[in-house]
């Protein structure tokens, strides 16, 4: 709350003070019950306003109340320390009260019943202390004193402390609640009342209207059956409503505390948790917060336990799947860095691209997956002989690249030591198929050309036939047998064939993931379609013919995923 | 109701694969139908399991495959060695594009094609 200034200050006295001397004024008039005393209802005002202003409701009260009694035409003796014990009985209890609720954000709610508690305890001692300091200053003054008087104080204070009282707090509360959220821009709720807080306001309330409706019955049967003096039938009054209203009170609020513990606070805490959850920004603190809010209510025997259970059931199921995903978000990651690794070292182990003597070379490898099942190979067996490979291992990813990487150390092996591509092809058959459970094998087209006379000899292990362009002419497909596969079977057999190379032939060799390639509708790239791009660059370089059908096989495949690895090697023959 | 079950599950079936399984006295006769491909290949797979554990005389007839590819290859390569020690497995109305496929990768040398 700000700080008031001077002019407020007197400005919320005038108004409290107002308020005390009209309200008060009637209950002076007609429930006068004795000469220094009378039904006042506006007995809890200063106590009141000093809970919402201050000091300077207090102060408003206590002047009007001076005003009042002097106009009555009481002595100084009287009005003067009735002024100063109108101001301690209002501002004291007051103090207090804020003092209570010093952590509260809005100080008038009763939303727990320990609140309520301590609420009637300081009525009830104020009213004690109010009934004394009257008694004493009308003994003082030589006025006749009885213990009729100070009970009437008493209960007069007792009663309206309450049936004003609690309203008026409710009635504030939902006032600062209201400027509350004005000031922070909330949505404006008229009933932003928690669950625990209904059940009070609502047992408060009935003890009130039981109270009230008790008194008047009892004013009522008293007045027409007894013969009382007004002091006396209206302290029977008081004893019937005090009574009526404790019980009910009390009794309320043991029930109420009853019903706090076990009902409303869980409810309300565990209702709370989805304003938690969006707080916590981590999942683990979010889930933690969750457990530890329900653990307090886990062993309860009620519905309210069965909650909490299955509440806390939830989370830690919740936490467990959260931290299994969280592992396998890491155990994903640890795959993708080994398999960009695994990446490095396939790439790495194909041949740089390097200028030979007498021949123009070109080769490329485009996997579908990390890594690939396809490879081409090229080398120096001699200074005259130059060694070509491309293969393609069935099936894809790891599984193809570990045999791929096998194979091409077996054939580069083999063919290094000065086999024929028959002879090498048969080796590395024999050694693949050996030690093979899973029937993998590789379609390989092996070929050695001598860069002296232009002779390629080559062998054929179940691959595509490679596109032969004689110079000046077109590309085609030569019909050339197809031996066996390697590592499907042992004894298998491979043959030898050999095309002399004029220069300026070209020789281009790929794998199925070329005429493979479907289109969005299923459609092969086909041998013709790839015939026809090579024709169309066949003056070009050797990278040129090879980046120009990847190029024809991207637009043709549009949207559609490559689904193979896509690999070439294409070379010229430039003559001795 | 029960032919509908029927009907509905060869439905559903023919989105994966149809395999048609026949006696034909000593000869158990399979034919596939479709392409086989990588996501076929299980099946036809399993299939060709359960078929060379009980039957020594296989015949894949062919007349509906349209496409294998080096999956496909793979079964039959895994069927053919295991018929090899103690049966025989033949394949009958292949295909020219499947026979190309077979050709081109030499499994003409290791398969009975009739």
């Amino acid at each position: 709350m700000k700080k008031k200034t001077l002019l407020q200050s007197v400005l919320i006295a005038l108004v409290c003070g107002l308020i005390f001397y009209i309200l008060g004024e009637p209950c002076r008039e007609f429930f006068k019950v004795s000469e220094t005393t009378e039904v006042r209802i506006v007995a809890p005002l200063p106590f009141l306003f000093s809970i919402a202003f201050g000091l300077p409701g207090a102060l408003g009260c206590a002047f009007a109340n001076v005003a009042a009694d002097a106009s009555q035409g009481f002595p100084a003796t009287i009005f003067v320390p009735g002024f100063f014990s109108q101001v301690a009985y209002g501002y004291l209890p007051a103090l207090l009260w804020n003092y209570l609720r010093r952590n509260a954000k809005n100080k008038f709610k009763l939303d727990r019943v320990y609140k309520v508690v301590q609420f009637l305890l300081i009525v009830i001692v104020d009213s004690a202390f109010i009934s004394w300091l009257v008694y004493l200053n009308v003994a003082l003054n030589g006025l006749p004193v009885s213990v009729d008087l100070w009970l009437n104080v008493f209960f007069n204070q007792l009663i309206t402390m309450v049936v004003v009282g609690i309203p008026f707090m409710v009635i504030c509360s939902l006032r600062y609640q209201r400027y509350l959220h004005k000031k922070d821009r909330m949505p404006r709720t008229m009933f932003s009342f928690s669950l625990n807080e209904k059940f009070l306001l609502f047992f408060l309330l009935a003890s009130i209207v039981l109270g009230v409706a008790v008194g008047g019955a009892n004013y009522q049967i008293l007045l027409y059956k007894h013969h009382l003096d007004t002091l006396h039938l209206w302290n029977y009054v008081y004893y019937a409503v005090g009574v009526a209203l404790n019980v009910a009170l009390w009794a309320s609020l043991a029930f109420l505390y009853y019903m706090e513990r076990t009902v409303a606070q869980p409810v309300e805490t565990m209702s709370a948790i989805a304003k938690v959850f969006g707080e916590e920004t981590e999942i683990e603190a979010k889930i933690a917060s969750i457990v530890s809010k329900c653990q307090k209510y886990v062993y309860f025997t009620s519905e309210i336990g069965d909650l909490a259970r299955a509440f806390k059931g939830m989370s830690s199921e919740l936490d467990t799947y959260v931290k299994n995903l969280t592992n396998v978000a890491a155990e994903h990651q640890k795959t993708h860095t080994e398999l960009s690794i695994a990446t490095a070292i396939q790439v790495s182990s194909l041949p740089k691209l390097e200028v030979f003597k007498r021949l123009e070379l070109y080769a490329m490898m485009d996997p579908a997956l990390e890594v690939g099942g396809d490879f081409y190979d090229f080398f120096k067996i001699d200074d005259d002989h130059i060694a070509l490979l491309v293969a393609d291992v069935s099936g894809k990813g790891v599984p193809a690249a570990l045999f791929m990487m096998v194979s091409k150390i077996i054939l580069r092996h083999n063919l290094m030591q000065g086999f024929s591509p028959a002879e090498a092809l048969l080796r590395a058959n024999e050694e693949l198929s050996k030690n093979n459970p899973i029937e993998m094998f590789v379609s390989c087209l092996c070929g050695v050309l001598d860069l002296k006379t232009g002779v390629l000899k080559f062998a054929n292990a179940g691959h595509e036939r490679p596109a032969l362009m004689r110079k000046g002419g077109e590309f085609y497909l030569p019909q050339i047998k197809s031996c066996f596969v390697l590592g499907g079977m042992p004894g298998m057999k491979y043959q030898d064939f050999e095309v002399p190379l004029a220069p300026g032939d070209i020789m281009f060799t790929y794998t199925d993931g070329v005429p493979e390639a479907m289109n969005e509708n299923n459609e092969e790239f086909g041998n013709e379609r790839m015939l026809a791009a090579l024709n169309a660059n066949k003056n070009e370089s050797m990278e040129n013919l090879c980046k120009n059908v990847r190029e024809m096989v991207r637009a043709h495949a549009g949207s559609a995923a490559q689904f193979d690895d896509i690999t070439m090697l294409a070379f010229c023959y430039k003559g001795a | 109701m029960y032919l509908m079950g029927e009907i509905l599950l060869n439905v559903a079936k023919g989105l994966i694969m149809t395999i048609v399984k026949t006696k034909n006295g000593e000869e158990l006769v399979i034919a596939p139908e479709g392409m086989l491909d990588t996501a076929n290949a299980p099946a036809f797979d399993a299939e060709m399991e359960a078929a060379v554990a009980e039957t020594t005389k296989l015949v894949l007839d062919f007349a509906k495959v349209q496409y294998i590819s080096s999956s496909g290859l793979r079964v039959l390569l895994k069927a053919q060695k295991k018929v090899a020690a103690s049966g025989e497995m033949k394949l009958v109305n292949v295909s020219a594009a499947v026979k190309e496929v077979f050709e081109l990768t030499g499994f003409t040398n290791i398969l009975t094609i009739v």
